[in-house]
């Protein structure tokens, strides 16, 4: 009994990260299509989209622990490299998604020199923030790619020669990228490049010390959540098909903080709920309408209080008290 | 045209200092920057605005209540919200300085989101020319109004007991603990003057700009805009880098293209940062292991 | 989390199971016609949400008479927050969730183009209330009309009122940079073309700032004739106090984001408003005998502490025309008989708009007509046809 106890101690609570956890629901969400309709199914597809900015934002906020705030940026750098890929130059959707992959990489490695200098922290948040309106600026006035603050419109998404007119057949091409992104994530988190973001976090001089490049990995970490935003942002267009400047400013970066530090910080199954709760929350809330903006701060702030870990962790714990009940019961 | 530029900038730059100024209290104070400081601005013209419409109060005591009520919020939100989460990662503060001002502009548009308010009527309106110049009583009263609040700053800092606390908790934290500062309560002071800052600076802006729950996001942005240029935590870099910045938006605007105005603060920040992020005034930043 | 996930599906189950109604006759039962209303209720945008408090209140009245053939109106509100993603979810709830037989509603333009796609290809009729953009109705959709004056046509009227001045040449514009403005100034700038007039000047404000000193100063370089003023309501206070305090004296034209009246109050004085005019897309002044009986309907059934702008009635004139509109076709309504009998309106009375609603086959924008306001000489308020023709009101 006490061994038991004690290895329930030590047990870190990744319960809910455990690959079997992971793979189960994407399985589970194939048989979604089945029970709902054209506006709840686009309500499932939007949230995975913000799925994957929690999970790349997460990868560079909570694990590296930077305070690059230029995720609405990749998110903007994405949907408008896809939207310009699919209307200017006609390119292939799966094409288009990746290359906005690319660039929101590229646009990450980019955005990792600063850091690379030594700006940090509160620095180093500004300066992000200011790239990501400076982004918005571009929007407007490169118009002869944007079509400038008209916003661009993304052309029906054809895949292998099919249409995907509905939401539904948007769904299955979503969750397929999602999942794989996801996983490609948790992966990398979990490899000796995971554990040194976070010995970066945690001290990087001590992490340089030990041996590990941490040039290198931080801009990797950076480049990943680009790829991971960027190609977001290049669903975001399929799935709304209309792309303009207003839709990348500081009220949807707040948003993504929102994702982050609710769903949890540094932890990937908390980037999925944070994403599911904060893209739900208008919907559900739609009979008190201003009342969400409210809600979501003070979420925010009580959690930074006292559950700094997030909301998963809570589910961690009904998890871990449900094992123990069980393990009592069979002692 | 020259001379236009350089007032009407000085009158824009004063507010985008006072905005900087208030920071920069802050970030000395507990060296974090208060990314919802803009929203302390709107709350400030706000609770004006429902003195004034509402209760009738007179604006000289609205404007003075509305400070204490302001720096009475500040305090409560270092001691409450700020203090607990002091020793943990930038970044816990950073995004609670955000979900801060998100939270009062979720307030603000609860109650008044759906209209643009007319804020109580202010200065006379009146202007006067010097030259081809002209300044507007608006233009004084703005300026006077921060030039004012930064000698009353300065003298505390400088002639009051208060103001040697702060030096000491400016230059070591620890070592003021040591000999014996109440350095939570002084920090509480400092937040408490950074939002009542912001209430002023928010009763010289409202006329202008009118009153709406996202007011001061333009502010905000300029104010970092003006702490970078004129050095992170510098008082001095933080007034001379807004009025530079005010007077710089306008000849961009002037001489180049007016669309350049919104990215004038941008590009300062980006290049500062990247070029000399120690701005003007500022001590060269070193990375605490 | 969970229980609130499994009560969301819930709530999607619920939805699919609805009534297996033809859909010609879809939101349509024995005593409801569901009207779908979208438009921005919180946000930024908030404030032009009057709009669709003014469509609930006429729906309101409506039902106070006894509806419409017996069937009263069931207006289901969707907040878009101005946000494209939401306004497509709100879309989307309407048709296949809400089940609404038609929609009235669209406030903020880019969010009205994002939802056209989805609402062209569900053949639910919309009407638009209160977005200008005319891309948003054109080209033609079958299922899709515009109630409000288009950008098209209010560029038109912008370029003819500053034309109307004599001597007029030399024309200079002051806008944002969003989609609105250009949704103003592009038509506009082609209107001026073809009389031969390229604009002498172009600077932009950002929403938000609070100085125009440097785009007045380029304006006054340039020897302007006539400035339009492409900008809601905030910046237009703060270009006109600018203008006046830096001698910029020539006549300035503003577009359809500001309330005239309260602009003024703004301000706190007459000065900087004297050759300031405005686009009007109303039939008379506010307090005048041409708008008394729409603010009669409108104005009781407003939410408590609403306050009344122009916008308020931005988006009913659109509601009296479907009204009107089901009361024609009778008791046996579909979608398809909705269509057409919008598609025969002619010389319709909104009773708020200016002008009359034409429509047509080949045509649906029905709003053409825009008028012009301002003071006149005497310092009375007065709605103009051009620059000295008045309008008969």
């Amino acid at each position: 009994m006490r061994i038991e106890e004690r290895r329930r101690h030590d047990a870190p609570a990744r319960a809910v990260t455990r690959p079997s956890a992971l793979w189960l629901l994407p399985l589970a969400l194939l048989a979604v299509p089945l029970v709902t309709n054209d506006y709840t199914q686009y309500i499932v597809n939007l949230t995975l989209v913000y799925v994957l900015v929690g999970v790349g934002f997460n990868v560079v906020v909570g694990n590296l622990g930077q305070l690059a705030f230029a995720n609405a940026a990749f998110y903007g750098i994405g949907a408008y490299t896809a939207a310009i890929l699919l209307y200017h130059y006609k390119m292939p959707l799966l094409l288009a998604i990746a290359g906005a992959g690319v660039v929101g990489g590229l646009a990450g490695a980019l955005v990792a020199l600063p850091a690379l200098r030594g700006i940090r922290s509160f620095y180093l948040a500004i300066l992000t923030l200011a790239f990501g309106e400076l982004m918005r600026w571009v929007y407007i006035n490169a118009d002869a790619w944007t079509l400038g603050s008209m916003g661009m419109h993304v052309p029906r998404p054809v895949l292998f020669g099919y249409v995907l007119a509905s939401e539904k057949q948007k769904f299955y091409l979503f969750l397929v990228i999602v999942t794989l992104l996801v996983a490609a994530t948790a992966n990398l988190l979990r490899s000796k490049v995971g554990r040194a973001f976070t010995a970066i976090r945690d001290n990087e001089l001590a992490a340089a010390a030990m041996g590990i490049p941490t040039a290198r990995y931080t801009i990797l970490a950076f480049a990943w959540s680009g790829l991971v935003v960027g190609t977001a942002g290049a669903l975001y267009a399929v799935l709304v098909r209309q792309v303009s400047p207003e839709a990348f400013g500081l009220l949807e970066l707040i948003l993504h903080f929102g994702i982050v530090v609710i769903g949890g910080l540094a932890n990937l199954a908390g980037s999925v709920l944070g994403a599911v709760v904060l893209t739900l929350a208008p919907e559900l809330l739609r009979d008190l309408p201003g009342y969400e903006e409210l809600l979501i701060a003070c979420l925010m702030i009580a959690i930074l209080l006292v559950l700094p870990g997030g909301l998963i962790t809570v589910l961690d714990r009904l998890r871990l008290t449900l094992l123990f009940r069980e393990r009592y019961h069979r002692a | 045209m020259l001379g236009q530029l350089v007032v009407s900038g000085v009158a824009q730059g004063a507010l985008y200092a006072l905005a900087a100024l208030a920071m920069t209290v802050v970030y000395r104070a507990t060296t974090v920057v208060n990314f919802g400081q803009g929203d302390f601005v709107m709350a400030g013209a706000f609770v004006v605005y429902v003195l004034v419409v509402l209760a009738g109060t007179p604006f000289i005591a609205a404007g003075a209540l509305s400070i204490a009520l302001l720096c009475a919020f500040g305090w409560a939100v270092y001691r409450g919200l700020i203090r607990p989460i002091l020793a943990g990662p930038h970044l816990a503060l950073a995004m609670m300085a955000v979900a801060i001002g998100y939270a009062l502009r979720g307030v603000a548009r609860l109650l008044w989101g759906r209209e643009v308010l007319p804020f109580p009527k202010v200065v006379p309106q009146g202007s006067f020319i010097v030259g081809s110049t002209v300044v507007s009583a608006s233009d004084l009263v703005v300026t006077g109004g921060v030039v004012v609040t930064v000698l009353a700053l300065s003298l505390v800092f400088y002639a009051t007991p208060l103001g040697k606390t702060a030096q000491a908790v400016f230059q070591s934290e620890r070592g003021a603990a040591l000999v014996g500062i109440d350095v939570a309560a002084f920090q509480g002071t400092m937040w408490a003057v950074a939002a009542g800052m912001g209430a002023i600076a928010g009763i010289l802006i409202a006329p202008i700009t009118l009153l709406y729950p996202d007011l001061a996001a333009a502010t905000l942005i300029r104010g970092f805009a003006a702490m970078t240029l004129g050095g992170f935590g510098s008082f001095l870099g933080a007034a001379v880098g807004g009025v530079l910045l005010g007077v710089g938006e306008l000849f961009v605007g002037a001489y180049l293209s007016s669309r350049l105005i919104e990215i004038t603060s941008y590009l300062i920040i980006i290049l500062v940062l990247l070029i000399r992020p120690s701005g003007l005034f500022g001590k060269k930043i070193t990375v605490r292991v | 989390m969970l229980w609130k996930i499994s009560s969301f599906v819930a709530v999607a189950l619920v939805g699919i199971a609805g009534p297996a109604f033809a859909e010609e006759r879809t939101g349509v039962t024995d005593t409801a016609i569901k009207v779908g209303v979208p438009g921005p209720l919180t946000g930024p945008n908030a404030s032009f949400g009057a709009a669709i408090h003014g469509i609930q209140a006429y729906y309101q009245w409506v039902n106070e008479k006894g509806g419409v053939h017996g069937r009263k109106i069931e207006v289901i509100v969707g907040d878009t927050a101005c946000n494209e993603a939401r306004g497509i979810a709100v879309a989307k709830k309407l048709i296949s969730q809400d089940q609404v037989f038609l929609i009235n509603g669209g406030v903020c333009s880019g969010v009205a183009l994002a939802m056209r796609p989805i609402i062209e290809e569900s053949g639910v009729p919309w009407v638009i209330s209160t977005a200008v953009n005319q891309k948003i109705s054109a080209p033609l959709a079958k299922n899709i009309f515009h109630a409000s004056q288009t950008s098209e046509a209010a560029g038109h009227a912008l370029a003819n009122f500053v034309l109307s001045k004599p001597g007029a040449q030399r024309i200079g514009i002051i806008a944002h940079t969003n989609e609105w403005s250009k949704g103003y100034r592009d038509p506009m700038v082609a209107a001026l073309k073809e009389r031969g007039v390229t604009p002498a000047a172009e600077v932009t404000i950002e929403r938000g700032q609070s100085d125009a000193t440097a785009q007045v100063l380029r304006l006054k370089e340039s020897s302007l004739d006539f400035v339009v003023a492409i900008l809601y309501e905030p910046e237009i206070v703060v270009f006109l106090r600018d203008a006046h305090k830096l001698g910029l004296k020539v006549p300035k034209l503003g577009a359809l984001g500001a309330d005239f009246l309260n602009t003024e109050k703004r301000l706190g004085s007459r000065e900087p408003m004297e050759q300031f005019f405005q686009l009007f897309q109303f039939k008379d002044l506010m307090d005048g005998p041409g708008m008394k009986e729409a603010r009669e309907i409108i104005e009781p059934r407003l939410p408590a502490g609403e306050k009344v702008t122009d916008f308020t009635f931005y988006g009913p004139g659109s509601a009296a025309a479907i009204v009107h509109v089901l009361n024609k076709i009778g008791r046996d309504l579909t979608r398809e008989k909705f269509i057409a009998e919008v598609e025969n309106l002619k010389d319709f009375d909104t009773g708020m708009l200016a002008g009359k609603l034409n429509y047509s086959p080949d045509n649906h924008q029905g709003a053409k007509d825009l008028y012009t306001i301002g003071y006149d000489q005497s310092g009375k308020l007065v709605v103009y046809r051009s620059w000295d023709k008045r309008a008969e009101m």
